[in-house]
């Protein structure tokens, strides 16, 4: 279904309360007391990557800009031992499902190739006034340092759960009969993944992300 | 593997050790996998946007500028092109937030911005075709005001592909306005 104009965007929108019209370069459209509001969607967000994919099963038969990416598509995925699940929401977000794919030995699917595509070249369009990071995970916030920063903190803090819970529980490599403290474990955790954040502090948000379950 | 160069994996080099090892056939088992995927997508018509120097003649300066130019003419990019981004995107996980995205991909965070016209004027390329092609007093062909672009911009790509990717760049922004476009010339 496309929706050339804010009129008819509304129209629809009016007829289908709960639902939102997302356009081919997506734009979200919600209405919000009666007026039509419009929020561009993370590319890095299932939802955009949804609509590209809806869009290019659609559009399969129209010569469009997706013909060629969903044909070539489709002769690989024929394949005996290739059946991807097109709808597979396994990974946490689409730029994760382009690293486990190839980690699996896969090609991509093709919705997940345009969406490199969009992120480099509005990357390249924007001539440096957005970073790759902020196109890629959203504006960053101060004090937080960068994705892959934020992810090594969390997988530490995840790691630190799972052995202060094996200690507790007496399983694990430590076969003597004292218990180490958190504190030990928590610089043990340090060491292994060679972090350089200082063990208190690893400790604190141990405690932040126990709280928050 | 955390590498000497953060952006390691998306250089030339990458690629050219990439293809050495191909030939020798020493790849990875997951490398040779994603090439006996790949020898599905490849129609015999395409074979010569795969041939190892088309990568390196277009005028490309890195593994992504190569991803991005085989969209625009409609192919999947080659397994080497899809492993140096996927390396890249596990490199930069890999070093914790010692480096950006930029660092991982384009050596520093300026270098891919400020004097890289190529880069930073994808569309002006295919603006300037469009301006010459619809130029009244000279109506030229396709293939001439193609060659015309290159040769004037000083472009590093062949007819062919310009052609290609014109075409593409044309579908994909509908009807273009002469008018609009022609302020800027």
């Amino acid at each position: 279904m496309t929706l050339d104009t804010p009129e008819k965007i509304k129209a629809f929108l009016l007829q289908n309360p709960k639902s939102t019209y997302i356009n081919e370069y997506g734009e979200e459209y919600t209405l919000k007391n009666d007026e039509l509001t419009i929020k561009s969607l993370p590319y890095n967000s299932w939802k955009y990557v949804d609509n590209i994919r809806d869009r290019m099963i659609k559009e399969a038969n129209k010569n469009t800009d997706y013909f060629d990416m969903e044909c070539v598509w489709n002769r690989i995925n024929d394949s005996d031992d290739y059946q991807l699940d097109r709808l597979d929401r396994s990974a946490e977000t689409p730029l994760q499902d382009f690293i486990y794919t190839s980690e699996f030995e896969m090609y991509p699917k093709p919705e997940i190739i345009i969406f490199l595509y969009n992120c480099f070249n509005r990357y390249f369009y924007m001539k440096g006034e957005e970073s790759l990071e902020d196109i890629f995970f959203g504006k960053s916030q101060k004090g937080i340092g960068n994705q892959a920063a934020k992810k090594s903190r969390l997988e530490a803090v995840k790691h630190l759960s799972m052995i202060i819970q094996m200690e507790k529980q007496g399983i694990g490599f430590n076969r003597s009969e004292i218990k180490r403290t958190d504190l030990v474990l928590a610089e043990e955790v340090i060491e292994m993944m060679k972090l350089s954040i200082d063990p208190e502090s690893l400790l604190r948000k141990y405690r932040r992300h126990i709280k928050g379950k | 593997m955390k590498s000497s160069k953060p952006n390691y994996y998306s250089t030339w080099d990458f690629i050219k050790s990439y293809n050495e090892k191909k030939s020798k056939g020493t790849l990875h088992k997951h490398e040779s996998l994603l090439e006996k995927d790949f020898s599905l997508l490849v129609k015999n018509s395409d074979k010569d946007y795969y041939k190892e120097d088309f990568i390196f003649q277009q005028g490309n300066k890195s593994p992504v500028e190569s991803f991005l130019t085989y969209f625009e003419i409609g192919l999947y990019p080659p397994p080497s092109i899809m492993a140096a981004i996927a390396e890249s995107f596990n490199e930069y996980y890999f070093r914790k937030g010692d480096s950006t995205l930029e660092e991982c991909f384009f050596g520093s965070s300026t270098k891919a911005v400020g004097n890289n016209s190529s880069l930073s004027d994808r569309e002006f390329k295919f603006q300037y075709m469009f301006v010459t092609l619809n130029d009244e007093t000279e109506k030229l062909t396709q293939i001439d005001a193609a060659e015309k672009v290159i040769t004037k911009l000083k472009l590093e790509c062949d007819v062919d592909t310009f052609l290609r990717q014109y075409r593409r760049y044309k579908k994909k922004t509908g009807r273009l306005d002469i008018s609009e476009i022609k302020k800027k010339f």
